[in-house]
């Protein structure tokens, strides 16, 4: 029983924590869309994610999105829901969602902690990111590989590397102390805990 | 955000409200994929006719609700207004706006006139469902299937939900204070990102903390006593209508 009590205090905050990783990832998904890929801020959630919850509750916040979606709330870029965008064209970057995000956890998560690792995770997550994405594009489309990179890879590029920086430059920030936050004590940021002290 | 009544939880007792929430849910889903894969005007006139009188029948405050539509007039003016520039095509025919193309602005409109029908789904869904139970039933599709914890992705959905409003409050506050300080005058797109995802990610982690503090407290645990749930003939009815609808739109 003690042994239990132990564990699920750890396991009940990673809900909380894939939870709201989730809702991030929602709301990042909230734009105006123009043509059929609309520029999210979806994936930057996701990046975070893998990063900060590992590959475990990191997919584990991916996939509830994912599921939240074929219930029919409109959760998905540009608040599209149901089984059809399962169907739609941005359907192939769904499951580049899931392999982006396991990516970055595993591939952040070994070893030591640094930001060369992380910048590391984060490129090789958005590199499994495009490739089914665009594929399935280019099929559901009819559209031949110049078209189908123009367009919905090289407009998107400047913004994944304004991503990965802000990514990583969170992960050296904010990182570490999450980190400590999860395998000891609460979430303690630095400084701005004053006004309840007093 | 707070004061929205938009996803809110109206309690009536109403022919909605009375329905197995299995099967309600079951009716969401097939009304939202008739709304996304509708495509003529007749369809998507005949599903707001359906939706609004599931809304009508569920005795949800009409009026608050077009109120709070409101805030998403914008966006869909926006999002109307984005797909008739940008989209290429033939120019408008009787009065003709330069870069406004004529396929552009139905594909906006459409695109718009879907978006209010995913709305109003989930509108009578969340207005005639409490948390509780569409959690419940959640939990309820989800134990059959093998590898998945069905408690805990009910519990995580549920937290979803409600740490929304959380979010969006975090952020509210968190640009009074950056506005407060000029920090909105920066230049640098990078610097900018850092100084809203940081602090709102720091503090929203923080209130993440205290939910799970509170869960704690309340002894939160995965075995709990399972809900009951009765399935009269008119909720089969009700299915049923739904399935034909959807299967309607879908084989035109």
């Amino acid at each position: 029983m003690s042994k239990q009590s132990a564990v699920a205090p750890m396991n009940l905050r990673m809900t909380v924590y894939s939870a709201l990783f989730t809702t991030l990832i929602i709301i990042g998904g909230v734009n105006i869309p123009i043509g059929p890929v609309p520029i999210v801020l979806a994936d930057f959630f996701v990046m975070l994610a893998g990063l900060f919850l590992g590959p475990k509750w990191g997919l584990a916040s991916v996939l509830l999105w994912l599921f939240l979606g074929v219930l029919g709330l409109p959760v998905f870029a540009g608040f599209k829901a149901g089984l059809a965008v399962l169907m739609g064209p941005t359907a192939g970057f769904l499951p580049g969602y899931v392999l982006m995000v396991l990516a970055v956890g595993l591939l952040a998560g070994i070893g030591k902690p640094s930001w060369a690792r992380n910048t590391l995770a984060l490129i090789v997550g958005n590199i499994l990111l495009y490739p089914p994405g665009i594929l399935w594009l280019k099929m559901l489309l009819h559209l031949n590989w110049p078209t189908v990179l123009a367009a919905y890879l090289l407009p998107f590029l400047p913004g994944t590397v304004i991503k990965i920086v802000v990514a990583v430059a969170l992960g050296q920030t904010l990182l570490p102390r999450f980190k400590q936050a999860v395998s000891e004590a609460s979430w303690q940021p630095a400084n701005d805990n004053d006004e309840d002290e007093q | 955000m707070a004061e929205m009544t938009f996803f809110h939880y109206f309690p009536r007792d109403s022919l909605i409200h009375r329905m197995d929430a299995r099967l309600k849910l079951l009716c969401m889903i097939l009304l939202s994929v008739a709304a996304t894969l509708a495509g003529t005007v007749t369809e998507f006139a005949f599903l707001t006719f359906v939706l609004g009188g599931a809304i009508c029948l569920a005795r949800l405050p009409v009026v608050a609700l077009l109120k709070d539509m409101r805030l998403f007039a914008l966006l869909i003016l926006l999002l109307v207004a984005a797909n008739a520039f940008f989209v290429p095509g033939r120019p408008l025919p009787y009065l003709s706006i330069p870069g406004v193309s004529q396929e552009g602005l139905v594909m906006g409109l459409r695109f718009a006139w879907r978006l209010l029908l995913i709305l109003m789904v989930c509108m009578v869904m969340t207005g005639a469902t409490s948390l509780l139970t569409f959690k419940n039933v959640v939990e309820w599709y989800l134990r059959p299937v093998p590898l998945v914890p069905a408690a805990r992705v009910a519990t995580m959905m549920n937290l979803t939900f409600v740490l929304f409003p959380v979010i969006f409050d975090t952020y509210a506050e968190m640009r009074a204070a950056q506005k407060a300080r000029c920090i909105e005058t920066r230049k640098n797109i990078i610097k900018r990102v850092m100084f809203t995802v940081a602090p709102l990610l720091s503090q929203t982690l923080r209130k993440a903390d205290e939910i799970a503090y509170a869960m704690e407290a309340r002894c939160y645990t995965e075995e709990r006593t399972r809900a009951v749930f009765r399935t009269k003939a008119q909720d089969w009815v009700l299915t049923a209508v739904c399935l034909v609808i959807c299967l309607a739109v879908a084989l035109r």
